[in-house]
């Protein structure tokens, strides 16, 4: 059986078993990444992403249960075996009191512009082409070493509901992710794109090798608040956990900072946040989510107050707001991060630090306590030191603590230009531009 | 199987790779996630594919592919091997594995009582119980717990020769709860690994221990005192000395780490090829990391590369004695592979990680530990935590945490930080506890690009450290 005609059996099989409600959601395409390590390509990877996933309910309205389980698809014999122990195993579950049922509404759907590009799925070959320029590139402008990534995939995701949802759409993107490291330093740059031409890795090679000479032979500093510019992989990494605690979800479970923060002062009024799910071009966009509802623009912070939490439809009826369209069915997920841009550029940021630090990235973010954002972060890569709005030297050893929720209060401003960020610590795709935020806590040891 | 296995290594050896491996695996889990009494996800999955890993001269590639079927390897295969030799072309340096014995074996965990004797629905109520056990404490405020039940069936073939087949059966727990009292706030997250039958989660005495872990915080709550500062000693529990072994030993003896092959994302090491024998430590420590603990979270007989496991002495009376290796960090150093190469799951590529990493016990009692520091702090566990990526610069934040006055613990403290670079850490230890236990805290351990989080243990006894700065 191919997987759309298993795709349609599936559905119309589990209904007949007495699910009430069933979405079976079909990817099939493929990713490749080939790794590079001291300049050489270490490794290159290619996975088949064919899979088939069920979600279902038994029951009654609002005495539901659910289950749910990807499925072996060749032959129909296995798939009828698979689904009746899908629906034993769901019938033994207790009632899942969260789960509302799917949205019933007739939707209009949107195509996203720009998601999907043929020339990469035809990439072949030409991905080392691309690795040997990047190596070559970062070494010429005074990289040591690099090590990093470049990852394609492609693929067609469909969506068929017992509610009435047949969808599907198209997707792309290709990811650079390099690291440059010279002389006790080191910076990392990311160029993300859903099609060949908008890939411009160029710029941002030079600038990882650039950064990482500028940050060559870095010294301790005294421990202390700092005004810290987060350049955009360090601050998608802050908006990422601000992203993640706006997760309906996650205010219920204790994993928020903003538990009975609706139409509070979250952060700084410098500061706005957006979830944008069918953003043009977006990492992250899809037409519809995982319930079938049209994917929108949502605001979460509007000048630092916070609008909203994200939901799916079950989440919204819990919480008695608007859905969002950022199904997970049963947990809700960002999909593109978005922060609107300030009006000064990077260069005006930095003449206007009179003291404090650059940070280019950071990771292992961590919580002591996720209801305060009690939290700390390590910098890693190329940390600036300045000086009258000059850089004058580089750091090391630093981490940077505080709560989240002081922190964000503390942005003082955002450049005027964004870029796309997707990495290890942002695992939910973002456009953010620069953040300077003003008295950052900072240990050295 | 073993057909489709053979199919593929010949496939990629006659499509140009001068070495390859092949290995199947069906991935059989069930997992229950409650959030406080709502059974908020309930699946199971089982995962039938083939991963193919080859060599081609200067480079390696690797193909994964679900619904395995000849047709699919073949395309993928030849599609892949054309790849890794364009990358091949590029590169500099022979990409070498270490020569290691063949080995043709069967293994198989013993399971006292088999998982798929336990219904779903007992797997389900075990989380449901423990919640509601934990809600009667009056400061329990909420929980989120996770189970999930595996069973992987696994055949390994490489042109080597070596054949092996493995049945392993594992639990993995997660919890994550709150606790309210006084007018404060603090939480708890833990996860627990064991490869096993269900005995494995009787062994864990969730319901005594995390009863015990409400309470004990909710006394932290309401009596602890605010962290002093100054210079002082700290008695860490086994939770920290398996996140300090974990963080700042474990990871960064890690060859592939050090040689630079995961420098973008996991990060590299303050540790040099050239540093063994090295001082890092005081002469009582010594750490070590093996996989041949039964029912431990990782382990393991033969490891992703057909290697033989074994013990591995990371660090010897405070030097550093062993580096962690799979076979191409080995073969870059002149030596063998000491079996230390892991997967998270079939669709991803080996990479060297840790397996039951801990401190060797001492010979002191945690009580004479205590009695031998005139103001201190005992640091029993803890919630946050980080370190730098080259595995320097470390931090634990004290969750059930005590002050130590006078040789004696006094009164709960509240969070206290113990924020040391590793040589200070490892090097002012100056008593180790004759206790070990393991634990595993905050999760699988993650690296590698995609993200692989694998069952670790971490732990040793009770540590003095003499003289941090906090």
């Amino acid at each position: 059986m191919n997987l759309n005609s298993a795709q349609d059996y599936t559905l119309k099989k589990l209904i007949s078993l007495g699910a009430k409600d069933v979405v079976v959601t079909s990817h099939s395409g493929e990713s490749f990444q080939n790794k590079f390590a001291n300049n050489e390509v270490v490794a290159n990877k290619n996975w088949d992403n064919s899979t088939l996933s069920i979600f279902l309910s038994i029951g009654e309205n609002n005495k539901l249960k659910t289950g749910g389980t990807d499925i072996s698809y060749s032959n129909q014999t296995d798939i009828d075996n698979q689904l009746k122990r899908l629906i034993k195993f769901t019938k033994n579950t207790p009632i899942n009191k969260n789960f509302l049922g799917l949205p019933e509404d007739k939707f209009k759907y949107r195509e996203v512009r720009g998601i999907y590009d043929p020339e990469i799925k035809n990439l072949g070959t030409k991905s080392i082409s691309i690795l040997r320029d990047a190596i070559d590139l970062a070494n010429q402008k005074g990289a040591n070493r690099t090590g990093g990534t470049l990852s394609h995939d492609y693929g067609t995701t469909r969506l068929l509901t017992s509610t009435g949802v047949d969808e599907s759409y198209d997707y792309s993107n290709i990811a650079l992710s390099l690291r440059a490291l010279t002389n006790e330093s080191s910076a990392h740059k990311v160029c993300v794109a859903t099609n060949l031409k908008e890939f411009k890795y160029r710029p941002k090679v030079i600038q990882a090798a650039e950064d990482a000479k500028l940050g060559s032979y870095p010294e301790r500093i005294k421990s202390g608040k700092y005004d810290i510019i987060f350049q955009p992989m360090a601050f998608a990494n802050l908006v990422n956990e601000v992203g993640r605690a706006t997760i309906a979800e996650s205010v219920e479970t204790g994993s928020s900072f903003y538990i009975n923060k609706l139409n509070k002062q979250v952060t700084s009024e410098k500061f706005s946040l957006f979830d944008v799910g069918n953003l043009a071009r977006g990492i992250g966009s899809r037409p519809f989510d995982s319930e079938g509802r049209p994917t929108k623009a949502t605001e979460l912070i509007s000048s630092g107050i916070l609008k909203t939490y994200l939901t799916n439809s079950s989440s919204a009826k819990r919480f008695k707001l608007q859905p969002t369209a950022n199904a997970g069915i049963l947990y809700s997920s960002p999909s593109n991060l978005v922060v609107p841009i300030g009006r000064k550029s990077d260069e005006k940021l930095l003449s206007e630090l009179d003291e404090g630090l650059v940070i280019t990235n950071s990771w292992y973010h961590r919580y002591q306590n996720y209801i305060k954002g009690s939290f700390s972060v390590l910098p890693r890569d190329a940390i600036f030191v300045v000086k009258g709005g000059k850089i004058i030297g580089s750091a090391k050893n630093i981490r940077i603590s505080g709560d989240m929720i002081n922190l964000m209060k503390n942005v003082d401003e955002l450049s005027n230009k964004k870029e796309k960020i997707i990495n290890w610590e942002s695992d939910i795709p973002a456009e953010v531009p620069s953040g300077r935020i003003n008295n950052v806590n900072v240990t050295s040891v | 199987m073993e057909d489709l296995l053979k199919f593929a290594i010949n496939t990629a050896q006659d499509a140009g790779a001068n070495w390859a491996e092949a290995r199947y695996a069906s991935e059989d889990v069930t997992a229950f996630y409650y959030d406080n009494d709502i059974p908020v996800s309930s699946y199971y999955t089982n995962d039938k594919s083939i991963f193919v890993r080859f060599i081609t001269g200067n480079s390696m590639g690797t193909v994964f592919v679900s619904e395995p079927t000849k047709d699919k390897l073949g395309i993928m295969i030849k599609k892949q091997v054309k790849i890794s030799k364009a990358a091949s072309r590029i590169n500099q340096e022979i990409f070498k594995f270490s020569d290691e014995k063949a080995h043709q074996k069967k293994y198989s965990v013993k399971e006292k009582t088999k998982l798929n004797s336990i219904s779903d629905e007992e797997k389900s109520k075990t989380v449901l119980n423990l919640h509601k056990t934990l809600s009667k404490l009056d400061s329990f405020d909420s929980s989120s717990i996770g189970l999930t039940t595996k069973f992987t069936d696994k055949h390994y073939l490489n042109s080597d020769g070596s054949n092996i087949i493995s049945k392993i059966p594992e639990i993995n727990m997660n919890y994550f709860f709150t606790v309210k009292s006084n007018g404060k706030i603090t939480q708890r997250m833990n996860y627990l690994a064991g490869k096993g039958g269900w005995e494995t989660l009787k062994n864990w005495n969730l319901t005594k221990n995390l009863t015990s872990e409400v309470k004990n915080l909710t006394n932290v709550l309401n009596k602890g005192v605010p962290a002093p500062k100054g210079i002082m000693d700290f008695v860490v529990g086994h939770e920290v000395t398996g996140i300090m072994v974990h963080e700042s030993v474990g990871h960064p003896y890690e060859a592939d780490r050090i040689m630079g092959r995961e420098s973008a994302q996991a990060g590299e090491s303050f540790v040099k090829t050239d540093m063994i024998g090295r001082r890092v430590g005081s002469d009582y420590v010594n750490i070590v990391d093996t996989p041949l603990t039964s029912n431990s979270a990782a382990y393991y007989l033969y490891d992703e590369e057909g290697v033989k496991a074994r013990d591995k002495i990371l660090m010897k009376n405070g030097l550093i004695n062993e580096f962690l290796h799979d076979r191409n960090s080995a073969s870059k150093m002149g030596l063998s592979s000491n079996a230390s190469s892991r997967i998270s799951d079939n669709s991803k590529e080996p990479l060297i990680r840790m397996s039951n990493t801990y401190v060797l016990p001492g010979k002191a009692s945690e009580a004479s530990l205590i009695k031998d520091v005139k103001k201190g702090i005992y640091m029993k566990n803890f919630m946050e935590w980080n370190i730098d990526d080259t595995r320097y610069n470390f931090k634990a934040k004290g969750n059930e945490s005590y002050l130590i006055e006078n040789g004696e613990i006094t009164k709960p403290v509240l969070f206290p930080t113990l924020e040391v670079d590793t040589f200070k850490m490892w090097s002012s230890v100056d008593g180790v506890g004759n206790k070990a236990s393991f634990g595993m805290v905050g999760g699988p351990c993650g690296k590698g690009e995609p993200m692989q989080g694998v069952p670790t243990s971490m732990g040793g006894p009770s540590l003095l450290l003499r003289g941090i700065k906090i």
